[in-house]
């Protein structure tokens, strides 16, 4: 009845019986399990804590997660070590890895253990606590030691606690050659209780000169062991001229009894490198030796550039023990807490004045922000990241996934009340024959699966961008063969997030019911759905043979000549 | 008081005239209508006729048991079998081949079962009045009984009538039941003027009714 059209949705074959399989053969003869091919045009594709692990299977793989991933009570094993580095590419696709806790034991201990060559992007991690014993030197919540890699927008919130000497960072625990750090963020715990560490928000130590961060900041605690050495907001050490641009700490930790320990940087043992236009607001108590507002000790020539600190929150000095013979550009500002308004929404004071506001830095109320933190996570979905406008970004939620929607080219959300959402493609209908006969799709359709308990009767909430009029939709399922049935009980409205139209759809499916994929209260619900327009036009109920009735027109025409002839003929008698 | 000579012969030149023109209209509106059927049946359309079944025929009609079978809508005399009717081409619900007959889309649920049980009907040709002509007089309450091909007889209660231009019908609500939780019975016809060039009328009624115990 339909002819083959574009714009629809429905899973193509390949993704249904990828789908399929994977429903059936989780576990798959091939090193990877998940989907892809492990190449940058065609990524691996990450949707579980096993897939993440699965990277173990393939150091050079290029990797995509496309949806958080919940690691809790899984015994995940760091990916590469230091003989066989990972060198591939992971792209976190704005999503969160939650509750990851590497396994304790492997020298070199992170997501990754050790990298060469590796990118990191687009990244969370969340939850989890990670305990290290003795003799595991590299450790960092993403990376244990990293050579020739590059993080940006990553960031960590975990909680680390190791009690191994070495290097503990809140990203990476050494960076150890030609490292790249950027747009990123740690703001968990790390505590250590070995006093020959090197313990940084962001890393342990710098080793070399080639290595940057810029654009970073860490929040968070610190616990560095007492008796300690080189603690840093923003790294332990830097010990060989690593650059750091643009970054700020607002750590807390306390001091007494370190030696070396700086709200950005612990030790600074460089000589060449750079600290510019920096902040260090890092509250740091107790009393220790050589500790700074911003650098503890700093030897050599290490210039800081337009730097400042705020004295309210600890020592009066820049740095606690500076050999360097160029006289530092670190401004001490709010002195005992006399001008707290210094840094709210200012930038006229020096050296806030100096700073690139338009592409780098933003106002706040308090102190200035990196304009990269507002939309750390993926700045184009809508609403700053929540695009289901529920108050909290949607990477960060295992049960909301956002995804680009391939028939309309705008976002669709998928928020369920379960615990994770897996597989969400925003797909076209596909042609031929397992298109919907009188419906069309013009907001495309979504697949997913969802995890909940075995027979949980779940909500589900789409949200599909776009101006689409919801009186005109019925909320339809797709049953894996060629039926289509309408959901019952859906509400389509239509609403705004953020000025922008949305389509918002709301119904009920339960685990193992009539709209399950396969029909199995196993916990897992598997659905292909759509807003469909429907086609069918109304009857033509009214047709009128013929429309005008000619011949009768005639008869009337006619018959009015024959009176008139009749007239006449009268009238031509009457006058004779 | 005297005529003028000339006047019936000037009677009888407008006479003429009159046939004349009448041929010459005639003419051209039978070609305005074939142009309009050649358009209809190119949309696959089938002309309706107006031949009425006989009550041997009605008595004799059958379907399968659980498709209905005849309506009865006794406030406005309707009587009528009941035919099953797909879509045309054009993907609009077809109409039964008399106006006195309806017709059941078969992609609506059948009578008694969850969802609308959607009949259509003529609203009527030039010079008669198809079997639906009166629904968009009916009033809530109004019973309309179904009969099954199984004999089973279904009534069901008029909630509301609506009208809707045609280019906006509201597809959802004739295809889905007035009460979600309650078979339902939609019955829809024409209403309102040909548009000028087209075969279709410029507005729907739509009855909408739920099944009563």
């Amino acid at each position: 009845m339909k002819q083959i059209r574009t714009g629809k949705f429905v899973l193509t074959i390949v993704t249904s019986i990828g789908l399929i399989s994977s429903l059936f053969f989780p576990s798959l003869a091939f090193a990877y399990s998940g989907y892809g091919m492990g190449t940058s045009h065609d990524p691996y594709l990450i949707s579980s804590c096993q897939e993440l692990q699965d990277m173990n299977q393939n150091l050079t793989g290029y990797y995509t997660l496309v949806s958080n991933v919940d690691c809790s009570g899984f015994n995940f094993s760091a990916v590469g070590n230091l003989a066989a580095k990972f060198s591939g590419q992971l792209d976190g696709g704005s999503h969160t890895i939650l509750n990851l806790v590497p396994a304790d034991g492997s020298f070199a201990i992170g997501l990754f253990g050790a990298t060469d060559g590796a990118v990191i992007k687009n990244l969370k991690l969340e939850g989890g606590t990670v305990s290290i014993s003795p003799m595991n030197p590299y450790v960092g919540g993403v990376v244990g030691f990293a050579q020739n890699t590059t993080l940006t927008n990553v960031h960590s919130n975990q909680t680390i606690n190791s009690n191994s000497y070495g290097y503990l960072g809140g990203l990476v625990g050494i960076i150890s050659n030609n490292d790249t750090i950027a747009e990123s963020s740690f703001s968990g715990n790390l505590s250590g209780t070995d006093t020959n560490s090197y313990t940084g928000g962001i890393a342990g130590l710098i080793y070399d000169s080639a290595s940057s961060i810029t654009n970073s900041y860490t929040t968070g605690t610190i616990y560095p062991p007492s008796g300690g050495h080189s603690i840093g907001g923003i790294v332990g050490s830097n010990f060989s001229g690593g650059s750091i641009t643009n970054v700020y700490s607002t750590v807390t930790f306390s001091a007494a009894g370190i030696n070396g320990a700086g709200g950005l940087i612990g030790l600074d043992d460089t000589n060449g490198g750079r600290l510019e236009n920096s902040f260090a607001a890092a509250t740091i108590s107790g009393t220790g030796a050589n500790v700074g507002a911003v650098i503890g000790q700093r030897y050599n020539s290490t210039p800081l550039v337009n730097d400042y600190f705020d004295q309210s929150k600890g020592p009066v000095n820049c740095v606690g023990s500076d050999f360097s013979i160029i006289a530092p550009e670190c401004a001490q500002e709010n002195y005992g807490n006399s001008y707290p308004n210094f840094f709210k929404n200012n930038t006229t004071n020096g050296p806030l004045s100096t700073w690139d506001f338009t592409t780098i830095w933003q106002q706040n109320a308090s102190y200035p922000i990196l304009k990269n933190e507002a939309a750390f996570i993926d700045p184009t979905v809508p609403n700053n990241g929540d695009a289901n406008n529920d108050g909290i970004q949607d990477s960060y939620q295992a049960n909301v996934t956002t995804v680009t929607n391939n028939t309309t080219g705008a976002y669709t959300v998928l928020q369920s009340s379960c615990t994770l959402n897996r597989f969400v493609i925003a797909d076209v209908e596909a042609s031929g024959s397992s298109s919907d006969a009188n419906f069309d799709y013009p907001a495309g359709g979504i697949s997913f699966e969802i995890y909940c308990a075995p027979g949980t009767t779940a909500t589900i909430t789409e949200y599909f961008y776009g101006s689409f009029e919801a009186s005109k939709l019925v909320m339809r399922n797709w049953d894996g063969a060629n039926t289509y049935t309408t959901i019952p009980g859906a509400t389509l409205s239509n609403i705004t997030i953020a000025g922008q139209p949305v389509l918002k759809v709301v119904y009920q499916v339960t685990d193992g019911g009539a709209l399950d994929y396969l029909q199995l209260a196993d916990g897992i619900i598997d659905m292909i759905s759509g807003p469909g327009l429907n086609i069918v036009h109304p009857p033509n109920t009214g047709f009128n043979p013929p429309l005008n009735n000619s011949s009768k027109l005639l008869e009337e025409y006619i018959a009015v000549a024959f009176v008139l002839f009749v007239a006449a003929e009268v009238i031509r008698r009457y006058t004779r | 008081m005297r005529v003028k000579k000339y006047v019936p012969y000037v009677m009888i030149a407008i006479g003429f005239g009159l046939i004349i023109t009448g041929v010459v209209v005639a003419f051209t509106q039978q070609k305005q209508n074939e142009k309009i059927i050649k358009i209809a049946s190119a949309d696959g359309v089938t002309l309706p006729t107006t031949k009425k079944i006989t009550e041997s025929e009605f008595q004799k009609y059958t379907v399968a048991a659980s498709l209905p079978r005849y309506i009865f809508i006794p406030s406005i005399n309707v009587k009528a079998i009941v035919q099953s009717v797909g879509l045309t081409k054009n993907n609009q619900i077809d109409t039964p081949n008399s106006i006195y007959d309806t017709g059941w889309f078969n992609q609506s649920s059948k009578p008694g079962q969850a969802g609308a049980t959607v009949i259509d009907g003529h609203f009527g040709t030039w010079q008669t009045k198809g079997i639906f002509s009166g629904i968009s007089g009916l009033k809530a309450g109004t019973i309309i009984q179904i009969q099954k091909g199984d004999g089973t007889k279904l009534n069901y209660s008029v909630v509301s009538v609506k009208t809707y231009p045609l280019a906006n019908v509201d597809m959802n609500a004739l295809l889905n039941p007035v009460n979600a939780k309650t078979p339902g019975l939609n019955l829809i016809t024409c209403s309102g003027t040909v548009v000028k060039g087209t075969y279709q009328y410029d507005k729907r009624v739509v009855v909408f009714a739920q099944l009563v115990k």
